[in-house]
């Protein structure tokens, strides 16, 4: 049963809030330590792998954000024998802004366009929830000899909210 | 910055050709704090990055926990530089720039081939050619390098007359030095060169560090930077030499000052006695300066220990940095010689601290020595 609490939601404090056009690193350092929220393998030195279909982190700004957002995550997909592409699905707060098919095992630079309205206000500031479709994850465990049981699709390494103004996204 | 204090930030940065910038960034005041950088292009913050990549090296240099590393491709911004451009790293939080550098192409001013053509045939006159015209599709830097080998080879040919290149030496490189000498450039930079290359072998051997400080007496005193492996160089025209010398501290490593002015003698044996003195004495003076300090100090005389047999030297104080640090280092105020302003130290010092003089002969060519007869 879902135990009910009588407690107001907590208006946000100032750590909380990302900031539009700083770059931040996935892994124990940072982002692995404060965002995530659901489907994340152990945060490891300086990246995240999902663990499972489906991956979700929030971000959060003070204000919703007046312009287009171009949300940049550096990292690469986990291709293998038998696992030839990664499909990669981008929800924002129910939102489909997103798809790539990854089939190359390189770095990668995945970008997707947030509209203002995507953005909820909650808490006193604006709220995204990102969550990362990845259907064609794979247990290391399944396809080799490696005892891995996470279940691996994409390994995220950076995220960055670029203001419109900086990446001269066009209507 | 008072002696032995860590900068605020603290941070290391490099720029790849590719225009990545990749580096680490770390506040010994904040240490648990992943430390937020803005990135500057001429100015203008072109990007920002929470440093909090985690780094062996960071980590194993006890650097916090190691989780302040980043990296950045700055692709895009660099290729809006139209030319040069300086790109620099600064600390949101205390706003201070801990990094920079210049990237791009160097503006070159209008009349830039005219003037290489001019160095080309200066450079052809001295070595006896005939001025000849440069090619017409010889690029600036083509034409005053093919001067200069033809001048190199016709100087060559003549024999003997190609200048040797300058003489050099290297300093032992000392992670954690005992002592810092902090020497005075002189007005003779090729003198100065042949006191530190003596001196080479045994500020090895008793673990020191040299700084050379350099009020400009010489012009040529900036090329021992170069000819000198591992020297710490400091060059200020403006500042009074108590000013130089308390900045040369500051910078300095080892937990005792030797602040020598140079005289032109092999200072090697001196280095090696002095060092051993150190061993139990926290201040040592030369005997001109305890002269000097013992006229301002009433009961001088029963704080001052001569010290027997001392080498030649040009000492004007030994004294542990703690010492130095505490009693503020030399006043600034007092617009004087290096001996008086080392005098008036000496004097606070003696209200602390017993001092052993150094008494070392007196050369006729020393002409700091002239005149302070040592009155012990």
């Amino acid at each position: 049963m879902l135990k009910q609490s009588n407690d107001e939601p907590k208006p946000m404090t100032s750590e909380d809030f990302d900031e539009l056009g700083v770059t931040r690193f996935f892994g124990r350092g940072d982002i692995g330590a404060r965002n995530l929220l659901s489907g994340w393998a152990e945060a490891e030195d300086n990246h995240n792998w999902n663990d499972g279909p489906e991956a979700a982190l929030v971000m959060t700004l003070r204000q919703r954000p007046e312009e287009s957002c171009l949300l940049s995550v550096e990292g690469r997909p986990f291709l293998a024998p038998g696992v030839p592409r990664q499909d990669v699905t981008l929800f924002v707060n129910g939102f489909r802004v997103a798809f790539w098919r990854l089939g190359a095992g390189e770095t990668v630079i995945l970008e997707a366009e947030i509209e203002p309205e995507m953005w909820l206000i909650r808490r006193g500031g604006a709220l995204a929830r990102c969550a990362w479709h990845l259907p064609d994850s794979t247990r290391p465990r399944d396809i080799s000899g490696v005892q891995d049981q996470r279940q691996l699709g994409f390994c995220f390494q950076s995220m960055t909210l670029w203001p419109r103004r900086q990446t001269g996204i066009r209507r | 910055m008072p002696p032995g204090t860590l900068p605020e930030i603290l941070g290391e940065v490099a720029l790849d050709p590719d225009g990545v910038l990749h580096g680490w960034c770390w506040s010994p005041g904040r240490p648990a704090e992943r430390l937020t950088l803005d990135i500057l292009v001429d100015g203008r913050v072109a990007a920002s990055v929470v440093a909090s990549r985690f780094r062996e090296d960071v980590r194993d240099r006890k650097f916090g926990d190691g989780y302040h590393g980043f990296t950045l491709a700055l692709t895009r911004q660099l290729a809006r530089l139209e030319q040069a451009g300086i790109v620099a790293a600064r600390e949101r939080a205390s706003g201070q720039v801990f990094w920079q550098t210049l990237r791009g192409n160097f503006a070159v001013p209008a009349d830039f081939a005219v003037r290489v053509a001019a160095m080309a045939a200066g450079i052809n006159g001295c070595a006896g050619m005939l001025p000849a015209p440069p090619a017409p599709d010889a690029g600036a830097g083509r034409m005053v390098a093919a001067a200069i080998g033809a001048a190199g080879r016709i100087l060559a040919a003549r024999g003997g007359s190609v200048p040797a290149p300058p003489a050099r030496v290297t300093l032992a490189y000392t992670a954690a030095p005992r002592v810092t000498v902090i020497l005075d450039a002189g007005d003779d930079a090729e003198r100065d060169f042949a006191t530190i290359a003596a001196a080479a072998k045994v500020l090895a051997a008793i673990q020191a560090e040299l700084l050379l400080i350099d009020g400009g007496a010489d012009p040529r005193c900036a090329m021992l930077a170069a000819r000198v492996g591992n020297l710490r160089y400091f060059h200020d025209t403006r500042a009074n030499p108590a000013a130089r010398r308390n900045m040369a501290a500051e910078y300095a490593r080892g937990d005792v000052l030797v602040f020598l002015r140079m005289t032109g003698r092999r200072v090697d044996l001196g280095l090696t006695a002095l060092e051993e003195a150190l061993r139990t004495d926290r201040l040592v003076a030369g005997a001109g300066i305890a002269s000097l300090a013992r006229l301002g100090v009433p009961d001088a005389t029963s704080r001052l220990v001569a010290a027997p047999d001392c080498p030649p030297l040009g000492l004007d104080l030994a004294v542990e940095r703690s010492l130095f640090a505490e009693l503020g280092g030399f006043d600034e105020g007092l617009v004087a010689h290096n001996a008086f302003v080392a005098a008036e130290f000496l004097a606070r010092a003696l209200a602390v601290q017993p001092a052993l003089v150094w008494l070392e002969p007196r050369a006729p060519d020393d002409p700091d020595a002239d005149g302070f007869q040592p009155l012990l």
